[in-house]
C-alpha cells in the first residue's frame, strides 16, 4: 500500500487545523489591539467631553478586518512549516519533515522507500485533531471586554459644554457666511455710489475687493474675529492715507471766521459741513465780472475780499498757534541734537515750522487773500480817477485787469484744492463706513449664546467675606524706587582731613553705640549664626587690640 | 516494495541484528557503560578511532580487549611509555642474511592489525604519539620511504588518563583530530560495582566469542552510509560545528569569549557517520536532529581548544558545546 496518500493526508488535516489555529489567533490578536485602540480613541473624546464619532468604529471596523485577512494570510502554513509543527507536536524527530524534502527531491526508492513506509506507520495511531485550533482563553476576553466597552463608550452623549461649543461654531460659520456677504453688499452699494474718476482712483474698490473675498468662512470665532480685526486695520490705514485733519481744521478755523459776516455765512456753513465741493462752487460765485462797471465790480469784489481776508485771518491764527508750539519743539530739537552734537539746524525746524503753519491750503488762502487785496486797491484807485477826471486811464484799467486775473487764477486754485478735499473726505467717509461694518461685525460675533449672564434671580455668588480680615504687612505691600541722581537726599557724606583730630563725641558713648549695633545685629533672626559669630568675633579682636596697649 | 527497498531493509536488520551480538557479547562481561559500549561500536562500524579517558581501573583496556574478542579480528595492544619510540610502533628495518646475503628487511610493528589498543597513548612523548598520525588516517605506514599498507578494518581504541595526572604528555591537535570519538569512562553505579565484583572476584570468567569479522564490520559501515540524511537536518549539523568557531557571527558569546578554535570538518563527518548509525539503531530510515545532537558531544568533544580565559575558568569544553547545541534548537 502506498504511504504517500496517507501521509499526505495526515499533513492536509494537520494544515488545516493550523490555519484554522491562526485565523483564531490573529482574529483574537487583530480584536485586541484594535479594541484597544478605540478604547484609547473614545476615551480621549470622552474625557474631552466629546461624542466618539461613528466613522472611528466603522474606520477601526474595517481597518481591523483587513489587518486580520492580511496577517491570516501572512501566517497561513506551508507544507513545510505543518511538517515541522507535527513533528514537534507529536514528536516524530523529523520524520515528517525529512519526507517532505525526500519527496520533494523524488527519492522513492531503497532507505527512501522503508522512510516513507515507516512514517505512514508511524503516522497511523497519530490523530490529527488533537492540534487545538482554539485561540489563547485569557487574550480572547480580554479582547471582548475591551471592545464591549470601546463600543459602550460611544453610546455616551456629549456634554452641555461641548454642544455649547458646537452651537457656538454652527453660529460663527453663519455668522461669518452672512457677514461675508454684507461686506460685498456694502462694498457694491459704495461702488455704485462713486462715480467720480478720481474718488474711485483713491477709494481703489478692487483692492478693497480682494480684501473682502481673502475672508473665509470658519467655524472658528477666534479665526473669524482675527480675520474681520485684519481686514478694519486695513481699512482704517487705507483711510489714515486720506485724512486731511490739518487742512480740514483750517477750513474749520475759517467757517469761524466767516460766521461773523452775513455775506460769508452760507460759505462758512459749507465749511463746516464739509461740503468741500459746494464751497468751491460758493467761492467761484464771487468771482468779479470785469464786463461791469467799477462800482459794481467793487461791491461784488466786497463779499470775496471778506471771505478772503477771514480766511486769511485763520491761517494767520493758526499759523501764530502753530508757529509758537513749532518753536518750543524746535528749540527741544536743537537742545536734543546739541547734545547729540548733531549737525542739524534752525533750517530744519524752521521749515518743519513753515509747513505746518497752514500748508498748500494756506498759502493758497494767503495768495487769494493778496490778490483780493490788490485787485480790490487797483480797482479804488480806478475809482477815484474816475471820480476825479471823469475816465479812468488805460494804465490803470490794464492794471485792474491784471489784478482781476489773478485773483481768478488764485480763486480757482483754492476752488480746486477745495474740490479736491471734498473727494478725498467723499472717500475717507465710504471707508469709514466699511471700518464701522467691520467693527460691528465683530460685535455680533463675540455675542455668545450665553451672552446678558443669567437670568434675574439665578447668579450665584461663590466669594463671600463672612469677616473682616486685616492685611498684614510682609515688606512687599509697597516698592519704592527712586531715580537716580534726582531728588533731596536724606544722608550727607563728610570726609575728614587727613591726620589727627579731636573727636567731639566721649568714648563711652561711641563704645555703647557700637554695643547697641552689635546687639541689634545679633539678635536678628534673618542673619545667619556664622555671619554673626563673625561680627561678634570682630569687634571683640577690636576692643583687644584697643585693650593691649 | 522494491529490490532495493527489500535489499535495504535486509542490510538494515542485519546491522541491527551484528550490532546487538556484539553488544550483547561484550556485555558478558562489561558491567553497565552501555552508552559507552554502544558509541565505541558506533565508531568501530563508521571506521573510526575511539579515545577513551578515565582514571586508571576503570575497565578501559578490559572494554577494548573485549570488543577485540567479540570480533573476529588481529588484535593488537601497545602499552605506551615514555621510553617508547616510534619504530615500536609502526615496525622498521631490519638487516637480515638471506643466503649469505645481507639485506634490509621491513619488520612490522603491531599497528599491523586491525584492532589497535594503544594503552595509556598520553604516557608517550609527542614524537612517539605522532607515529600513528599516517597510520590512524591513511591506514598505512611509511618507512625508509617505502609505504606499507594496513588491511581493513582498522581501528585504534586508545586509552588515557586524564591529563591532569602525573607523566602525561598531552595528546597533538592534529591527533586529536583523528579520533572519532573521546568517551569519558566513568565510575560504575553501585549495583553495576557489585555486579563486577562478582564477575571478576571467581575462578570463572565469561568466555567471550566472536560473533563478527572484517567484512561484516565493513558492511556494517556501508549500511549506514546509506541512510539518508535531510537537508534541513545536515543544515543543522553544519551550525552546530560553525558555531564553535569564534570568528562565527553566530557562534553563542560563550564560544567567542572562551573558545580559540572550533571544531574541523573532520568533525563533522564523524557526526554525519555517527548520527547515521544512531538513526539505525533506533529503527529509523533517516537521521533526525535528536541524532546529531546526541552525538555532537562525543564527536566535538576533542576538536575544540579553549582560550586560555575558558582554561583559566575551568570551563569544559562539553558544556561549551551544550551551550550551542542549546541555542541552535
Amino acid at each position: 500500500m502506498d504511504p504517500q496518500p496517507r501521509i499526505e493526508g495526515f499533513l492536509r488535516t494537520v494544515r488545516q487545523r493550523l490555519n484554522l489555529r491562526s485565523l483564531a489567533r490573529v482574529s483574537v490578536w487583530t480584536l485586541l489591539v484594535v479594541a484597544g485602540a478605540m478604547l484609547a480613541i473614545a476615551l480621549a473624546y470622552v474625557v474631552q467631553g466629546y461624542a466618539v464619532p461613528r466613522s472611528w468604529y466603522a474606520a477601526s471596523a474595517v481597518a481591523g478586518l483587513a489587518a486580520a485577512v492580511a496577517g491570516w494570510v501572512l501566517s497561513r502554513s506551508s507544507a513545510e512549516s505543518t511538517a515541522r509543527f507535527a513533528d514537534r507536536h507529536f514528536r516524530l524527530q523529523d520524520t515528517l519533515l525529512s519526507w517532505l524534502h525526500f519527496r520533494n527531491q523524488h527519492h522513492t526508492d531503497g532507505f527512501y522507500a522503508l522512510q516513507a513506509e515507516q512514517t505512514a506507520t508511524r503516522l497511523q495511531p497519530l490523530q490529527p485533531a488533537a492540534v487545538s485550533w482554539r485561540p489563547p482563553g485569557r487574550i480572547a476576553v480580554l479582547a471582548i471586554a475591551l471592545a464591549t466597552l470601546a463600543v459602550a463608550l460611544g453610546f455616551k452623549q456629549p456634554s452641555k459644554a461641548v454642544l455649547d461649543e458646537l452651537a457656538l461654531e454652527q453660529a460663527t460659520l453663519a455668522s461669518t457666511v452672512e457677514i461675508n456677504k454684507d461686506l460685498t453688499d456694502l462694498l457694491d452699494e459704495l461702488n455704485a455710489q462713486t462715480e467720480d474718476k478720481e474718488e474711485r482712483e483713491l477709494l481703489n474698490p478692487d483692492k478693497l475687493r480682494e480684501m473682502i473675498e481673502a475672508l473665509k468662512e470658519t467655524t472658528d470665532q477666534k479665526e473669524a474675529l482675527r480675520q474681520y480685526a485684519k481686514l478694519e486695520t486695513q481699512l482704517q490705514k487705507a483711510r489714515t492715507k486720506l485724512e486731511q485733519r490739518r487742512d480740514e481744521k483750517l477750513l474749520n478755523d475759517a467757517a469761524k471766521e466767516l460766521e461773523n459776516e452775513r455775506e460769508t455765512k452760507p460759505l462758512a456753513q459749507k465749511f463746516a459741513q464739509q461740503q468741500y465741493k459746494e464751497a468751491a462752487q460758493e467761492l467761484a460765485s464771487m468771482k468779479p465780472e470785469g464786463a461791469k462797471s467799477l462800482s459794481e465790480q467793487q461791491k461784488q469784489l466786497a463779499r470775496l475780499k471778506a471771505a478772503s481776508q477771514r480766511m486769511a485771518a485763520a491761517v494767520q491764527n493758526q499759523r501764530g498757534r502753530s508757529g509758537s508750539s513749532s518753536t518750543s519743539r524746535a528749540e527741544k530739537g536743537q537742545s536734543s541734537t546739541a547734545r547729540s552734537g548733531g549737525q542739524s539746524g534752525s533750517s530744519g525746524s524752521a521749515s518743519g515750522a513753515k509747513g505746518e503753519a497752514g500748508g498748500e491750503l494756506g498759502q493758497a488762502i494767503e495768495n487769494l487773500a493778496s490778490s483780493v487785496q490788490e485787485l480790490d486797491e487797483s480797482l479804488n484807485k480806478a475809482s477815484q480817477q474816475e471820480r476825479e477826471s471823469g475816465k479812468v486811464d488805460s494804465d490803470a484799467l490794464g492794471e485792474c485787469q491784471a489784478c482781476e486775473q489773478a485773483v481768478e487764477k488764485e480763486l480757482d486754485e483754492l476752488a480746486k484744492y477745495l474740490k479736491k478735499m471734498g473727494i478725498k473726505c467723499e472717500a475717507c467717509n465710504k471707508l469709514a463706513k466699511l471700518c464701522q461694518a467691520c467693527s460691528e461685525c465683530q460685535g455680533g460675533l463675540c455675542q455668545s449664546p450665553n451672552a446678558g449672564g443669567k437670568k434675574a434671580g439665578m447668579g450665584s455668588n461663590t466669594f463671600r467675606a463672612d469677616s473682616e480680615e486685616e492685611l498684614l504687612d510682609n515688606g512687599n505691600t509697597t516698592a519704592l524706587q527712586g531715580i537716580k541722581g534726582q531728588g533731596p537726599s536724606q544722608t550727607t557724606v563728610e570726609t575728614a582731613d587727613d591726620g589727627t583730630g579731636t573727636s567731639s563725641q566721649s568714648h563711652v558713648a561711641k563704645k555703647r553705640s557700637f554695643e547697641r549695633q552689635v546687639e541689634s545685629f545679633v539678635s536678628r533672626e534673618d542673619v545667619p549664626e556664622q555671619v554673626k559669630s563673625g561680627v561678634k568675633n570682630y569687634f571683640e579682636s577690636i576692643h583687644q587690640v584697643e585693650e593691649t596697649p | 516494495m522494491t529490490l532495493l527497498a527489500d535489499a535495504a531493509k535486509q542490510s538494515t536488520e542485519q546491522f541491527i541484528r551484528t550490532f546487538d551480538a556484539i553488544r550483547e557479547e561484550v556485555g558478558k562481561f562489561i558491567v553497565g557503560q552501555q552508552q559507552l559500549v554502544e558509541d565505541v561500536l558506533m565508531a568501530v562500524v563508521s571506521g573510526g578511532h575511539v579515545l577513551l579517558e578515565g582514571v586508571p581501573g576503570l575497565g578501559k583496556t578490559a572494554l577494548v580487549h573485549t570488543i577485540s574478542q567479540a570480533l573476529d579480528l588481529k588484535f593488537q595492544r601497545i602499552q605506551f611509555t615514555p621510553d617508547l619510540l616510534p619504530a615500536d610502533i609502526v615496525g622498521t628495518q631490519v638487516l637480515m642474511d638471506r643466503e649469505g646475503r645481507k639485506t634490509l628487511e621491513f619488520q612490522p610493528g603491531p599497528v599491523f592489525c586491525n584492532i589497535l589498543l594503544a594503552d595509556e597513548i598520553n604516557r608517550a612523548t609527542p614524537k612517539t604519539q605522532s607515529a600513528l598520525l599516517e597510520t590512524m588516517q591513511e591506514r598505512s605506514v611509511t618507512v625508509a620511504g617505502k609505504t606499507h599498507p594496513i588491511g581493513t578494518p582498522f581501528f585504534v581504541l586508545a586509552t588515557q588518563n586524564p591529563i591532569e595526572q602525573d607523566g602525561t604528555f598531552p595528546l597533538p591537535e592534529a591527533q586529536l583530530d583523528r579520533f572519532f570519538f573521546k568517551l569519558l569512562v566513568k565510575m560504575p553505579s553501585h549495583a553495576e560495582f557489585a555486579k563486577i565484583l562478582d564477575r571478576t572476584g571467581g575462578n570463572a570468567h565469561p568466555k567471550i566469542s566472536a560473533v563478527a569479522n572484517g567484512e561484516e564490520i565493513l558492511h556494517m559501515g556501508r549500511t549506514l552510509r546509506e541512510v539518508p540524511i535531510d537537508g534541513a537536518v545536515q543544515d543543522y549539523l553544519i551550525h552546530i560545528v560553525r558555531a564553535t568557531h569564534p570568528d562565527n557571527d553566530d557562534a553563542p558569546a560563550d564560544v567567542k569569549r572562551l573558545v580559540r578554535h572550533g571544531a574541523s570538518p573532520r568533525g563533522a563527518q564523524a557526526m554525519l557517520a555517527a548520527s547515521r548509525a544512531r538513526a539505525l539503531l533506533a529503527g529509523r530510515y533517516h537521521v533526525s536532529r535528536d541524532d546529531v545532537a546526541a552525538v555532537a558531544i562525543p564527536a566535538l568533544r576533542h576538536r575544540i581548544i579553549l582560550s586560555f580565559e575558558g582554561e583559566a575558568d575551568g570551563i569544559r569544553t562539553d558544556d561549551v558545546l551544550r551551550k550551542v547545541i542549546e541555542q541552535l534548537k
